[in-house]
This record gives C-alpha cells, structure tokens and sequence, in this order.
C-alpha cells in the first residue's frame, strides 16, 4: 500500500463517521420528540383513568379487578426485518434494523377475509363449500350473539366517558408512538454499531499511518 | 446482517410490567392477551408496592427470554430502575424494550438506557 492511500482512507473513513452522526443526531431528535408525545399522551390516560375512578360508584375503582382472566388481544404488533427505507428519515437510507407497527386484529381479519373471497374467486368448488361452511356459522350466530371484543368491555357495559377517552389515547399511544418509538431505538442501535466498527476501523488505519511515518524517519 | 425470520414473524403481542394505571391504559387499547389453558399465561403484571424484584424479574425473564410471541415488552421506568442491572444487561434484538413514563414517576432522561448509550457514544 502507498504511503499517500492511507490517509486518504482515514478521510473516507472520517467522513464516513461524520454522515453516520448526523444520520444518529436526526434519529435522536425523532426520538426526543416521540418520547415527549409518549409522556404528553399518558398524561392525558392517566388524568382520564383519574377522572373514571372519581365519577365512579363508590368503592369502584377501574383497574386490577375488572381485568378478565379469558381476554384476548385486539392488538398486535408486526416485526418486519427487511432492507426497509424508512419513511422518518429525510435521506432515505436503507437499514436492516428491525421495523415495528401495531395493527387491529379486526384489520387482519378482515384482510384474511378479502383474501379468501379473492381465493373463492377462482375455485367455485371451494365458494360452494365455504357458503355452506357460512350458513352453518350464522346459524349457530343466532344462537350465540358474539361477544364484543372491544376491550372497554372488561370494565362493563356502561363506562364513563372519561374511560372512552382514555382508551382512544391509549390506542393512539400504542399504535403510533410506540411501534415509532422501538422503531427508531432499533435503528439507532444499528447506526452505534455501524459508528463503532468505523471509528475502529479509522484508528487502526491511522496506527498504521504512524508506523509508515516512523520506519520513513528512521530510513531518512 | 438482518436477523432470520424465525425469530421474530411469531412476535405478535406487547407484553406490559407496570403499574395498575399503566397496565389499565394499555389494556383499553386492546393489547392484553391471556393464553389458551392449561398454561394460561398473561402478558402483563401489575406491580405495586408489595411486588418484590423477585417477581419483576422473573416476569421479565419470562417475557424476554421465555415466551417467544411477545414482540415488544414496555416496562414502567420507575420498575426498570429496581431491576436495573437485568435491563441494562438486555442485549437481544427481541423482543424490543421501552421504559415508559408511569402516573407518579415521570419520564426521567437520566435514567433513559437511550440516552445513555447516546451519552456513551459521545464519550460523555
């Protein structure tokens, strides 16, 4: 290697670092403000969940008691790991940190639906046998009304306002803060180690600039 | 190098150690899930004064370790801080953790394992 590549490296190395910090820095401020947004939204839960507990009979109190031993989930969260573009980030830059976003299971189911009435489409065996396969469901439905699945309901049938208002915060909170907020987390690991491998990276080509510059002043 | 599929694509829940208050708004927003019996399991746990760090921990450790439908663990700040050498020794990619802010402990960068390693990546 000449003497004249290296340092060249270590500036190409050194700007590398520059574009990664910069990359980091907008990530923080994404993530500074997510977390402010987080602790403004649960302020307002927690007010809200106050405000219930206060207008509620007397003794009542909404929490751990109401809480159903048989509850399902409403919603989930979608961990996708591909070579995704973030959406947040200005420049675009591709990353293999891991994205997450938090769905209705009311969304997916209804997403299954059209994707069989797609399926039902081309095999009319099939469309047969799920109409019949329906017929039979809505007829053991009149029998047994479905339960709601609004998670409100936990709570009871009649809930104060203030409860409804808690749980539409919520639901904000937990479908863009949180999903944003591990997002950007991920992201930011990911650019620390990319930072990491390049500053160790610049050291080691800058050690090996300073042992080319002592051999030259010994030979001169 | 992207991590396999295999260890994440069942991550489906948000599992919740915190406060009642905490573990109540997150409820409402549809995020509680108890499994199938016999195992019956939930994903969350409400801590109260008379919750030791024992069980913390070891629902902690079922969460992150144990389990492997639980995609993201939000813990409260406050209980983060009582097992603090167990979150801030949390290297997996999954599930992802957040410490969040609970009705009487409010959000503290200071103790925001983030921003620590900001901290640490600025030499600070």
């Amino acid at each position: 290697m000449s003497a004249d590549a290296v340092p060249n490296t270590t500036i190409r190395l050194s700007d590398e670092i520059d574009r990664l910090l910069e990359q980091y820095l907008q990530l923080l401020d994404q993530y500074t403000t997510l977390r402010s947004s987080l602790s403004k939204t649960q302020s307002t839960i927690y007010q809200s969940i106050a405000r219930a507990n206060f207008s509620a009979e007397r003794g009542v109190r909404y929490g751990a008691d109401f809480y159903d031993e048989r509850i399902q989930a409403t919603r989930v969260c979608r961990v996708t790991v591909p070579g995704h573009i973030n959406s947040e980030n200005p420049t675009g830059t591709r990353t293999s940190a891991a994205a997450y976003t938090v769905v209705s299971t009311a969304c997916l189911e209804d997403d299954a639906a059209s994707g069989m009435a797609k399926k039902d489409d081309i095999d009319p065996n099939e469309k047969e046998n799920a109409r019949e396969l329906d017929e039979e469901k809505d007829n053991g439905q009149a029998e047994t009304k479905p339960r709601s699945r609004d998670p409100i309901r936990i709570f009871g049938v009649f809930v104060p306002p203030a409860l409804k208002l808690a749980q539409s915060e919520a639901v904000k909170m937990i479908e863009n803060i949180i999903p944003k907020l591990v997002s950007v987390d991920a992201e930011m690991k990911e650019v620390e180690i990319k930072i990491g491998r390049a500053r160790k990276h610049r050291l080691k080509e800058q050690a090996k600039l300073e042992g080319l510059d002592r051999d030259a002043a010994s030979v001169g | 190098m992207a991590a396999p599929a295999s260890t994440y694509k069942d991550r489906e829940f948000l599992a919740v150690i915190g406060d009642e208050d905490s573990v109540t708004g997150l409820l409402l927003a549809g995020i509680g899930h108890v499994t199938q019996p016999p195992d019956s399991q939930k994903n969350f746990l409400v801590v109260d004064s008379k919750t030791d760090n024992a069980t913390i921990e070891e629902a902690f450790d079922r969460f992150t370790t144990q389990r492997k439908d639980i995609g993201i663990l939000l813990i409260n700040q406050h209980i983060a801080e009582r097992i603090r050498h167990r979150v801030d020794t949390y290297t997996a990619a999954f599930p992802a953790l957040l410490e969040i802010p609970s009705k009487d402990h409010p959000y503290d960068p200071e103790k925001d394992s983030v921003l620590r390693r900001v901290r640490r990546l600025f030499g600070e």
